[in-house]
């Protein structure tokens, strides 16, 4: 394990020491600029995090209670509460991070994408098992063109309207962000290079993580500067590769354990009355089985993850506008695969050990550790960073609330 | 300006918002606002009811972002704990419960309409779900109401001829002008004890329910009960909560409508409000009063249900008493039922009416619930399918035939020359033509058993009693009467296959060995696929037999079943007089427990079912009778029922040899050779000197090919017992296996030195004289 350990930690280091090489690609790559590449300064603005997570505790408990008096409806207020300190937390150049949105605006969208998207094809459900029965056809290709194809595009599209509308909703010194392209075309892009899962075996994995980013990064202006995702994933594989055999040897190790537990009773699981002769003692060991994988592989793929975060932020440039003249500017970011094992392991506990009140503490916590090690590198000079000139969204982010997708 | 005055001058950065650029600038709180200056413009004024900061000011805060919402892009950075102390007090907006008040109202708002809502319909029980629901057409309710019935798994549907005939009655007298009638009650072979209704008048029971019902009134409270519901749409409107509400829940968590999929469990959830019960109640007493049926049945199932605990009952992980979460018996509503007025009434049904409607799933035992789904590795290909749904009823089938193949040598040996399952009908048909008039007298004798096990599909323990009744009244002229027997009735079986296909081919007139069929419901198909199955099975036949007699787990010495010192009185007088005692006290569980094991003695294994049952309905965790009908259940064929029983018995009593060894080969009937295995390793291990354990396991060891590890168990059953025939047999048969002709000879000497009483033990002789012929011995 400690030789894995120096190895990662080897890997994430020659990735941060490979500074230039990607702002050299980037300006080749850049048609448009007819300037020749310019070489980033060694001058490095860090992003700092205010206070301490634990600060959200009185909002926590706060919100709880509110949430549950409500039945639900204040949690949309609550979540726009947590999410302002949050933001108020991270501090560039001195200055906190403003969040503008409002918890009518969560709301409007939340009951939006309701009637809108959620409802319809709860009606259509419904409608399909009262005509045809469960064990019909056609309810079973309708569940299936549900499955793997409506809910994941749905899904996408979520992923990008949260982004844009939280881009649009914060902001540094006045500056906000924003989102240009299009969810549609990213949902259906996501959807279908997700299909390539199953036939690569999931070797498309590190590939898929750069497009999509490369997708939502290359769609993404903060002020007046775009930002674009370069750089390969070539570099990915070789971790991802030790993740991959390590999750086979996993899953092996895991059927084995469950095979262990069950014995014989394994292949006569067809009806519930089979199942309910598993003893408890069984239930218990599988239930250890399964949360031992679930450890492990966190543990195991905390690595790649942390190469991946790493690679995706370093390779994200801060491209000025054309003819301006001003240089290029990059992320850079200096996570740890230990240190990803051990945020995940103490925000799961402080989740489900709060029955997940204590979420955003959890949230929090992850994005103090990310906010700290991230930089922006480059001469950064706040009097460039120009107002971005896109308007900004009014509408909330109804689908990803539905969904139940949640980030910073 | 005095000391104490706070300073009004304070120092900040200020940016318009056009690029991320600060410049100095001081602020000064003026009574209108604040005054902002920039140091390369104008000074501006910002009331201070349009300050917002990005976050709550707190009395810790040491910095804040400042807007106005008269500026949008303006923005101010202060960094002066003061000056946000003294800010507050000028907009006090800004703090951080004024603001939550402000921001949060909408929510607030919401929420409270959403709370009142709900606590309206918790306190004043009314719903707009109901009127939701008499929106519904008829036909999408009907429609509804068949995708329900269509979830739960057709052969768990009970279907007995005379069971549905009793209920219909039940009905036509209970609801004579619908809309309810006997065809929409589905009765689902289920020990859990539970009743429905279901969306478009529909309404399930369990057969737990009607095992656990004292009489016909009860059944047809429960029904009036759940007819109640059905008039008043309380599923509909349940689903349009429960459903409405899970799939809001889903939504908001998921984003699938998933409930929707769940609608048969939440039906058999569902808890219906107070005042819906109520209703249901009222809709009960009406229908009963009108049918002129006592509504004592519904006051006792009630206030019996009252008394039951719920605890786990069936093996199978179903549990009892889900009425009880559904279908709250308070004593006010006991109290209603009680204090109706008196009518004249007469029972719901007929003594035979209702012993057919407690038989209503009996036709189960030819179907698969008894042999699981699953159970025996190959189940996909179609000739397996047939054996799976009737599994024991075809291997007795197929013992039956193989035995006729034997009996009938050369018409058989012909058959097997032309190698055509139609020449092999044939052969088979001609030899029964020829069966002589003893046979047939002999098969006519029986056939008042065989009536009595109609309903039993085939039944394998019927089959043995024919067998051995057949033996016992008379010399046949083949050495084993029994098997002329089992060949006569083998032979029955494909004479009724050979008339469904030309009615008036031979005139065999049978009549004993017809009705054996017809009892047996033994199609051309299954008799097909049972010769397929002796054919590749005949050296197992007589293994099977062994199978049979122990998971019909008859009581008697070999399974140590309780007997009671009045056995030797006559049955019937044992039952009249147990009659009398139950009919003076319905909950005498002596009485009950007596005339069930007459019963069982007369071989009436449902009536005997029946008793047993009510006896545990009183006292559920009572061993014996747990044994008692778990012998029975075995005796039906109902193996996983027995099998629940037997787990009972041995939950109380963990030491129980019998029970371990009785369920082992129960387990052994349905191929769970693994589980056989382990029981009668238990048993063993509880009582290493009882013979029958140790030879029953070295059977398990044979069927896996383990020959010398049989041999093992073997010797010791004949070391623990040197008397037990069947040990003898066994490893006559097993050294035959292994080729070592003299030590199975030496066997079956053995056994034919045995005494030879009369009954079940003289199986093993009979055995060894046939294998002592196959080996060509003379004795």
């Amino acid at each position: 394990m400690s030789s894995g350990v120096h190895e990662m930690s080897a890997a994430v280091a020659s990735m941060a020491d490979v500074g230039a090489a990607p702002a050299s690609r980037a300006a080749h790559a850049t048609t448009e600029s007819a300037r020749a590449p310019e070489p980033i300064a060694a001058i490095e603005t860090h992003f700092v995090w205010a206070g301490s997570p634990w600060s959200l505790l009185g909002p926590c408990l706060f919100n709880g209670a509110m949430t549950l008096m409500t039945i639900g409806v204040y949690s949309f207020w609550g979540r726009t509460e947590i999410r302002r300190r949050m933001w108020a937390s991270v501090r560039l150049d001195g200055e906190p991070f403003v969040y503008h949105g409002t918890g009518l605006e969560l709301f409007k969208g939340f009951v939006g994408a309701l009637l809108v998207v959620l409802l319809p094809i709860f009606l259509i459900s419904t409608a399909l098992v009262v005509a045809y029965g469960q064990a019909s056809q056609s309810w079973g290709l309708y569940q299936m063109a549900l499955f793997v194809i409506v809910y994941p595009v749905l899904k996408g599209m979520a992923v990008y309207r949260a982004r844009r509308y939280r881009l649009a909703r914060t902001s540094w010194r006045g500056i906000r962000g924003s989102m240009t392209g299009s969810s549609g075309e990213f949902a259906f892009l996501s959807w279908a290079t997700s299909l390539l899962y199953p036939l690569t075996l999931g070797w498309i994995a590190p590939w898929r993580a750069l497009y999509v980013q490369r997708f939502l990064i290359g769609d993404t202006t903060l002020g007046d500067r775009r930002l674009r995702l370069t750089g390969s994933t070539a570099k990915l594989y070789l971790t991802f590769s030790l993740l991959w055999v390590g999750t086979g040897v996993l899953l092996f190790a895991t059927f084995y354990g469950i095979g262990t537990i069950l014995g014989p009773q394994i292949g006569q699981m067809k009806t519930p009355a089979d199942w309910a002769r598993i003893t408890k003692l069984q239930w218990s060991q599988l239930a250890a089985v399964v949360l031992a994988t679930m450890f492990m592989w966190s543990l195991i793929s905390s690595f790649y993850r942390a190469t991946l975060y790493n690679m995706t932020a370093n390779s994200t440039m801060l491209r000025p506008p054309k003819d301006s003249g001003l240089p290029l500017m990059r992320f850079k970011l200096e996570t740890r695969g230990r240190h990803l094992i051990w945020l995940f392991v103490t925000n799961q506990l402080l989740t489900y050990g709060s029955v997940f009140v204590l979420r955003p503490i959890a949230t929090a916590r992850s994005m103090r550790y990310f906010t700290q090690h991230l930089a922006i590198v480059g001469t950064f000079n706040p009097a460039t960073l120009q107002q971005n000139p896109n308007a900004a969204v009014t509408e909330g982010e109804g689908l990803a609330q539905a969904f139940d997708f949640d980030a910073f | 300006m005095t000391d104490h005055e706070p300073p009004t001058d304070y120092a900040a950065r200020y940016g318009e918002g056009v690029n991320a650029t600060r410049v100095a600038a001081a602020l000064r709180m003026e009574a209108g606002g604040l005054l902002v200056t920039p140091e390369n413009g104008g000074p501006i004024l910002w009331a201070y009811a349009d300050l917002r900061t990005a976050e709550p000011i707190r009395a810790r805060s040491v910095d804040a972002v400042l807007t106005s919402r008269a500026a949008k892009r303006a923005s101010l950075y202060v960094d002066d704990a003061l000056f946000l102390a003294h800010l507050i007090k000028r907009a006090p907006g800004l703090k951080l419960n004024t603001e939550r008040w402000r921001t949060g109202r909408p929510g607030l708002a919401v929420g409270a309409v959403a709370l009142m809502s709900c606590a309206g319909i918790w306190a004043f029980d009314v719903s707009p779900t109901k009127g939701l629901a008499r929106t519904m057409p008829e036909k999408a309710r009907m429609a509804l109401g068949d995708s329900v019935i269509r979830t739960m798994p057709a052969q768990r549907r009970c279907t007995a001829v005379e069971g549905r005939a009793a209920l219909a009655k039940l009905m036509q007298r209970l609801m004579p002008n619908g809309p309810i009638t006997a065809d929409s009650i589905t009765v689902l072979d289920w020990s859990l004890l539970n009743a429905f209704a279901v969306p478009g008048n529909r309404i399930v029971l369990t057969r737990g329910l009607i095992e656990q019902a004292q009489s016909p009134d009860e059944i047809a409270a429960v029904i009036g009960h759940e007819a109640g519901h059905s008039i008043e749409l309380h599923p509909e409107a349940s689903l349009v909560r429960s459903v409405g509400f899970w799939a809001l829940v889903q939504m908001v968590f998921t984003g699938t409508p998933g409930a929707i999929g769940n609608i048969g469990v939440v039906l058999a959830q569902l808890g219906y409000t107070r005042s819906a019960e109520r209703e249901a109640d009222g809709h009960a007493l009406r229908l009963l009063q009108e049918a002129r049926i006592s509504p004592k049945g519904m006051g006792n199932f009630f206030r019996r249900m009252d008394k039951r605990t719920p605890t786990p009952k069936a093996a199978d992980g179903n549990s009892v008493g889900d009425i009880l979460s559904t279908h709250p018996s308070n004593p006010e509503r006991i109290a209603r039922i009680d204090g109706q007025r008196a009518y004249e009434a007469t029972p719901a049904l007929a003594d035979e009416e209702w012993r057919a409607l407690k038989a209503i799933c009996v036709n189960a035992a030819t179907a698969p619930p008894l042999a699981k789904p699953g159970t025996a590795p190959a189940q996909s290909s179609p000739e397996t399918a047939g054996k799976q749904s009737a599994p024991d009823a075809q291997r007795a089938a197929a013992t039956a035939a193989a035995r006729a193949e034997a009996a009938a040598k050369t018409a058989a040996a012909k058959a097997d020359a032309e190698n055509s399952a139609a020449v092999k009908a044939e052969a088979a048909r001609s030899t029964a033509a020829k069966a002589d008039a003893e046979k047939a007298t002999a098969a006519k004798a029986e056939s008042d058993r065989i009536e009595a096990a109609k309903t039993e599909a085939a039944n394998r323990a019927a089959a043995l009693q024919d067998t051995q009744r057949a033996q016992a009244a008379k010399d046949a002229a083949d050495r084993t009467a029994k098997a002329a027997i089992e060949a006569a009735w083998g032979e029955a079986a494909k004479i009724e296959a050979a008339r469904l296909e030309a009615e008036k081919a031979e005139g065999v007139r049978m009549e004993a060995a017809a009705k054996a069929v017809d009892a047996a419901k033994v199609d051309a198909t299954k008799t097909d696929v049972a010769k397929t199955e002796a054919d590749k099975t005949e050296g197992e036949t007589a293994t099977g037999k062994q199978t049979v007699a122990m998971a019909a787990g008859v009581p008697g010495p070999l399974t140590a079943a309780p007997r009671t010192a009045a056995a030797q009185t006559p049955l019937d007088v044992r039952i009249s007089a147990a009659s009398k005692r139950i009919a003076a006290n319905a909950t005498d569980t002596g009485a009950l427990i007596e005339r069930g094991q007459a019963f069982a003695a007369k071989q009436d294994a449902v009536a005997a079912i029946e008793d047993f049952s009510r006896v545990l309905a009183i006292r559920p965790a009572d061993a014996n009778t747990l044994f008692w009908r778990a012998s029975m259940l075995a005796q039906r064929g109902m193996l996983d029922l027995a099998i629940s029983d037997y787990n009972d018995v041995i939950k109380l009593q963990p030491k129980n040899f019998a029970a371990f060894n009785n369920r082992g080969s129960l387990y052994r009937s349905q191929k769970k050779l693994d589980l056989a295995l382990r029981d009668y390793t238990a048993a063993i291990a509880i009582d290493g000197k009882q013979a029958i354990a140790l030879t029953n396991r070295a059977l398990i060891h044979r069927e896996r090919s383990e020959l010398d590890t049989a041999l093992i168990d073997l010797n010791a059953a004949i070391a623990a017992n040197a008397s037990y025939a069947n040990a003898y047999v066994r490893r006559g048969e097993t050294h035959e296996l292994k080729s070592a002709r003299e030590a199975a000879i030496a066997d079956y000497r053995a056994v034919l030195r045995l005494p030879e009483a009369a009954g079940t033990a003289s199986e093993p002789h009979a055995t060894a004289r046939t294998r002592l012929t196959a080996l060509g011995v003379k004795f």
